[in-house]
């Protein structure tokens, strides 16, 4: 045992002793049930576990199972001990009596036991084993090449090879039927001989026994037994529960030939963040701090996820009212109700007309849109700004911008006449707000070369077949499918047959030289389709794979149709699970700090959404609007949520996940420049653009400009949004300090600054122009104060202190972030 | 979070590495000690194994041909042997050329590593990528720098960047951009540093470190204390994010203003007969400057000689006539004796402020020269075959790990790949080389490095 389990192991041990007093203190439930209400038992090793649970009146989850009494009404069938594992003894029915808090219930079981006990299976058995103790996982034996001799396939995916190495090859050294438990396979991992990777489990475990039982009885194989898990799932699947609580989960696999089993023990269960939750092997959860996150688990290559909420019991709280007039409000005051957290207010319109800004048209307001905005009495006036935004040609340089670095266009890998088609093609539809089903379409279906179909520059992007599928899935699924090109993705259900399924839709395609442009133009492309071409091969099957859908079926297609044309309608069908979903998502991630599911293009069951209700809602709303994309945006930035101030409530402080609050994020890079240029009226020179382009309308990140670079402009070269970085960092802040940016446009004779100095304006005027051109708001009192003493005490240096009042704006927090 | 998944990934050390790395571009930017606390609890970092804890980086741009350097053979025919003579070493039995009289005196302190190669293209970048991050890589899989990775893993140490590149990066040389001197995945708090400026010249500045001119130090105060007052006014929320800004901010400051930093910078602190030993040339200077930096609490120092191979005198040596003409004569009359001045001085200096026995100098290049002079009496890329050699911290010196053939043609015993150095260096310094990076979400993850160190140097 390792020192840090060993601690948790005396931690629990601690906590169960004082047992006590916490079981005084557990609320008393005002429900209680039993799962599962019956089942079969049919094999001698594969106890079930019954899970009793109750709920809190204030809706606690309770884990009443330590408190029930069990008994089997007929133990010569089956028996129960007092944790609740039921194994079969002989055949028959009989039932079990579950008493808890005065309640009675029962579980109707039916033992059916095979003539005589089944050998140990490798299939079922040892392969568990080997998944759960981490041996078969990519940095160790499961790595392409083994290690130290010794490989099994990546988690477990194939069990006959598998088999033959661990009993056959290097002369069946790592096995010892004479002494099982000195077997080499057994005493690397239990720590007898040395082993680079360490003790996985101890003499005691149920994996040890497993093991020493297999090979006891000659590590008979069962090959043949193609018996496979098509579900698990956790028991509950939503757990709420108050800090340093306990729950256990249990996990169900259940086979396609319909019998189902506890895991619990046999699976890899761990909670996404342990801060909020921490899960032991035996599936008991134990609460952290007050937050969310999900409790995942693994058996064999198939996933299940359990939502855990860890609440601070709060009599004082009062719930917010909760909206009726936007879907939007409604399903995050509800979430933020059972959080017992508060909203905070409103924002001001300063605050609310900055942020609108950046947001949509990636520019601060300037002073007479503030002061314009401020002085109009429109009731309805936050909705009115929406709509002139709209409008604006920031608007489109903005969302092309984001359109350009999700679908990579850039002269790294197309010619520079393409890259400024397809920028032009993005932007058109942007302007004319196609809609997203269209475009996606038009996009994914686009054949031949720049000129006669701008939009093929997305194929002309790809480097083969399985970039393209691979791009799409990410950007209009949400999906990543790198990992199942290989192997089965460690982290959700995708295997081989789904990637390349995938691929067989896409592969007609090939990327040929234009031999239409002109010479000397480097990487003009043609995208031509071969109709004939064959499905994609699946190098696990060796065969080739038909057409399949994400996680959907394969489709009876003409011969020689053009496969994409079925995938782009498969896609942007309003019953497609994926593209409204990942698409509302990702857009909500633009307006907050986060997406609903994070991060947005990693969508699985593994990575739940943190309100689902919201996403449901923002779905249907796409979907219905015959996928709007302002109508979505809209729909956001009216909502109160998005509304909200980014001061936090004394309730709503800790909370980052759930929108009570506005939270701070910096602004991207070209927003942060295209601002600063307002800001200090002097302009920024990019090479090999047209003079007088906007940051926002760079083609792609070639333009070299050290500015976007320090500040994580994208460099288009994968379909990640994660591809732009928007953190800060020293190099960034001493840049902003000491740099030329702020430095020499604040000295310009030309700038900001040294207008408003040469203009006749009290110093209290100059502080508030300032002000506003800095950071798009008035001054406070306060602010004010300080800027003027500035002011007075520079005496006949005034030009200098105005300077220097714009660096310190440019400088300070409120201008770097978006509130 | 941003990292690939959430089940528990164990190390086959049997650690867990759950995060360590896998923050991508979700960078702990602004963190000093925390990143070595972490990698540390994450097995990723063995502090108590590490005997190295700084890295000097000479890199040789354009690449000294091995034959007329440090892999001499005087029994080849004469178009291989070239022009110059071996002599003889403090060590017996190791012989450098002729045009390196201060290093062959102080061969006890250096292990040379005569049976480099690689087996990807002879173009600069193809070299600079292996000796920079370890790795080959495509614009779209882009690999950190070493630098990069000692900044993430152990973090900033005092208040200069933890990896700093002098006097700046490589250009053009030849076949685009990819030099391997970015942080990549890192995230942009792990760039280097780039000095940007030459410290040879009497002038030298630092780009945004030095105090913008015209501007008053008064002035300055003033600025700062106005920007405090305004932020302290804007401190309505505090966030992670805010947080970040907020310990950028301060660590910019306290590199600004921090006395300990611009002395760092300041050559003039050192006597003429010091700046004199290094030799008063762009590299001497370089070279003074990146001991300075090691003693300020820079972590990892890369000293290009040279920033590209056109137009200028470098160890490129084609003798082509045009913009490559490097010769014979600029070796013996520049480049050897202002690398064996440099080199030799920065050996000394550091064993003198005993800062040897922590920090590894490695004498990095691309790749060798063809064995066979040209028909111009110049020397043609070569990555078959090549010597660079490590000196300082835990490194066993005075010795000769593989040799080449006859003529220099190939290894011929010990054969040894650019990743195992940068692997021995990681060594030295006590990472886990089996640590895994997570280039992204969604990325496969990609060992640190697909190497074992070089046995024989420790």
């Amino acid at each position: 045992m390792s020192l840090s389990r060993f601690v948790a192991f005396l931690v629990t041990f601690l906590i169960a002793g004082s047992g006590g007093a916490v079981a005084q203190d557990a609320p008393v439930p005002a429900s209680i049930s039993v799962v599962p209400a019956k089942i079969d038992l049919a094999h001698p090793r594969q106890p079930m576990a019954i899970q009793v649970m109750g709920a809190s009146a204030e809706g606690y989850s309770l884990d009443l199972r330590g408190k029930a009494t069990f008994i089997s009404a007929d133990p010569k069938i089956a028996v129960v001990d007092a944790d609740g594992w039921m194994r079969p003894v002989s055949n028959g029915q009989t039932q079990i009596t579950v008493m808890v808090g005065g309640q009675t219930k029962t579980v109707s079981v039916k033992a059916q036991l095979p003539a005589t006990e089944p050998a140990m299976s490798f299939r079922h058995e040892v392969m568990p084993v080997l998944s759960k103790a981490g041996c078969n996982s990519g940095g160790c034996h499961g790595y392409s090449l083994g290690k130290n001799g010794f490989k099994l396939s990546l988690r477990g995916a194939d069990p006959d090879p598998d088999y033959l190495f661990i009993t056959k090859d290097s002369m069946s050294r790592r096995v010892n039927f004479q002494n099982p438990a000195a077997s080499l396979l057994i005493a690397k991992a239990v720590g007898d001989a040395p082993h680079e990777g360490g003790v996985r489990f101890a003499r005691t475990s149920l994996s040890n026994q497993i093991l020493v039982n297999w090979i006891r009885e000659g590590g008979p194989s069962d090959l043949a037994d193609k018996a496979q898990v098509v579900n698990v799932r956790l028991v509950p699947d939503k757990l709420v529960l108050k800090p340093g609580q306990k729950h256990r989960v249990q996990l169900i696999a259940e086979y396609d030939n319909g019998s189902v089993r506890d895991v619990t023990r046999l699976g890899i269960i761990a909670a996404n963040s342990t801060q909020y939750a921490d899960v032991d092997e035996e599936g008991v959860v134990t609460a952290g701090d007050p937050g969310e996150t999900a409790v995942v688990a693994r058996f064999e290559r198939v996933f299940a996820a359990t939502s855990v909420m860890v609440l601070r019991p709060d009599v004082s709280f009062v719930a917010t009212p909760v909206p009726n007039d936007h879907y939007i409000d409604k399903h995050v005051v509800e979430k933020l109700n059972r959080l017992k957290i508060a909203p905070s207010p409103i924002s001001g319109d300063e605050e609310f007309l900055r942020r609108v800004y950046l947001d949509l048209i990636g520019v601060q307001p300037r002073p007479d849109e503030i002061k314009v905005f401020l002085a109009d009495r429109n009731p309805k006036k936050r909705d009115a700004i929406i709509d002139a935004l709209f409008a604006r040609p920031e608007y489109v340089d903005h969302w092309s911008l984001k359109w350009g670095d999700l679908l990579q266009n850039s002269r790294t890998s197309a010619s520079q006449q393409s890259v400024y088609l397809f920028r032009e093609f993005i932007r058109s539809a942007i302007a004319s707000n196609m809609p997203l089903d269209v475009f996606a379409r038009k996009v994914l279906t686009a054949r031949g070369g720049a000129s006669d179909d701008p939009a093929s520059v997305y194929f002309a992007i790809s480097k083969d077949t399985n970039d393209t599928l691979e791009r799409a899935t990410q950007v209009f699924c949400g999906v990543r499918m790198l990992c199942a090109r290989c192997h089965s993705h460690p982290m959700e259900n995708w295997t081989q047959a789904d990637y390349y399924g995938l691929a067989s839709f896409f592969n007609q395609v090939s990327i040929r030289a234009d031999v239409r442009a002109p010479q000397g133009v480097q990487n003009a492309k043609y995208i031509q389709l071969n109709l004939a071409a064959g499905n994609a091969n699946n190098p696990r099957s060796g065969r080739p794979q038909a057409p399949k859908f994400l996680g959907g079926e394969e489709p009876k297609l003409d011969a020689n149709a053009d496969r994409r044309d079925a995938y782009a309608r498969w896609l942007t069908s309003p019953k497609n699970p994926f593209f409204a979903r990942s698409l509302v998502n990702r857009y909500w991630s633009y307006f907050f700090h986060r997406g609903i599911i994070e991060p947005v293009d990693d969508i699985r069951n593994t990575n739940p959404p943190i309100n689902p209700a919201l996403l449901d809602a923002l779905t249907q709303d796409f979907i219905d609007s015959k996928f709007d994309v302002r109508h979505l945006i809209k729909r956001i930035v009216t909502s109160q949520t998005y509304q909200r101030s980014a001061v936090p409530t004394a309730s709503n402080k800790h909370d980052e996940q759930n929108f009570s609050h506005a939270i701070p994020r910096r602004i991207p890079a070209e927003a942060l420049l295209d601002s600063l240029i307002q800001a200090t009226g002097v302009q920024e020179n990019f090479p090999g653009v047209p003079a007088g382009f906007r940051a926002a309308q760079l083609p792609d990140a070639n333009s070299e400009n050290a500015f976007l670079r320090l500040f994580g402009k994208s460099q288009r070269m994968e379909a990640c949004e994660c591809e732009r970085d928007n953190n800060s960092n020293m190099l960034q802040a001493l840049h902003f300090l000491n740099g030329k940016s702020i430095q020499a446009r604040v000295l310009n004779p030309n700038g900001r600054a040294m207008q408003l100095a040469r203009q006749k304006l009290s110093d209290k005027e100059i502080v508030s122009e300032l002000y506003l051109w800095a950071i798009a708001r008035h001054p406070s009192g306060a602010e004010l104060k300080i800027g003027e003493a500035y002011m007075q005490k520079a005496g006949a240096q005034r030009a200098e202190a105005v300077q220097d009042l714009l660096w310190a704006l440019l400088n300070s927090r409120d201008f770097v972030l978006v509130h | 979070m941003l990292n690939i998944g959430n089940e528990k990934v164990n190390l086959c050390s049997g650690l867990s590495r759950r995060s360590f790395l896998q923050v991508g571009v979700a960078g702990l930017a602004g963190m000093w000690l925390p990143d070595l606390m972490k990698a540390e609890a994450s097995g990723s970092v063995d502090g108590g194994r590490a005997r190295i804890k700084n890295c000097i980086t000479l890199f040789l741009v354009g690449s000294p041909g091995h034959l007329d350097t440090w892999d001499l053979k005087p029994q080849a025919p004469s178009e291989v042997r070239g022009r110059y003579s071996p002599i003889r070493t403090n060590v017996n039995g190791i012989q450098i050329c002729e045009h390196f009289p201060l290093m062959a005196r102080r061969m006890d302190k250096v292990a040379l590593i005569r049976s480099l190669h690689h087996r990807t293209g002879a173009t600069h970048e193809n070299g600079q990528r292996w000796m920079m991050t370890g790795h080959d890589f495509n614009a779209d899989s882009m690999k950190p720098h070493t630098g990069s990775v000692i900044s993430r893993v152990f973090g900033q140490k005092s208040e200069l960047p933890a990896n700093v590149v002098l006097p700046g990066p490589i250009g053009n040389t030849g076949a685009g951009p990819l030099h391997g001197q970015t942080a990549a995945h890192l995230g942009s708090a792990h760039e280097p540093f780039f000095l940007g400026a030459d410290p040879a010249l009497p002038n030298f500045r630092v780009g945004d470190l030095e105090v913008p001119a015209g501007m008053s130090a008064q002035r300055l105060d003033a600025r700062r204390q106005l920007l405090s007052q305004l932020d302290d006014l804007q401190r309505r929320t505090e966030t992670s994010t805010t947080h970040t800004h907020d310990s950028s901010y301060d660590r910019a400051f306290r590199l600004l203003t921090s006395q300990r930093a611009k002395d760092a910078f300041n050559l003039n602190l050192e006597s003429d007969r010091t700046r004199d030993r290094y030799g008063r040339n762009t590299f001497g200077q370089s070279c003074l400057l990146a001991r300075r930096m090691i003693e300020a609490g820079v972590r990892y120092v890369t000293v290009n000689h040279f920033d590209t191979v056109f137009g200028q005198t470098c160890w490129d040596m084609h003798a082509d006539g045009g913009g490559l003409n490097n010769t014979y004569l600029d070796y013996e009359r520049h480049l050897c004796p202002q690398f064996d001045w440099a080199f030799t001085a920065l050996l000394d200096d550091l064993e003198a402020k005993g800062l040897l026995q922590e920090t590894v100098i490695a004498v990095l290049s691309e790749f060798g020269r063809t064995p066979r002079l040209n028909a111009r009496g110049g020397r043609d890329h070569y990555p078959d075959a090549w010597t660079n050699f490590l000196a300082g911290g835990n490194i066993r010196a005075g010795q000769v790990i593989g040799s080449t053939d006859r003529i220099g043609s190939r290894p011929f015993d010990n054969p040894i790949l650019p990743p195992q150095i940068l692997a021995s260096i990681y060594h030295g310094m006590g990472i886990n080389l089996d640590t895994t990076m997570m280039p992204g979400p969604g990325e496969r993850p990609v060992r640190l490095i697909e190497a074992e160190p070089i046995r024989q140097l420790f």
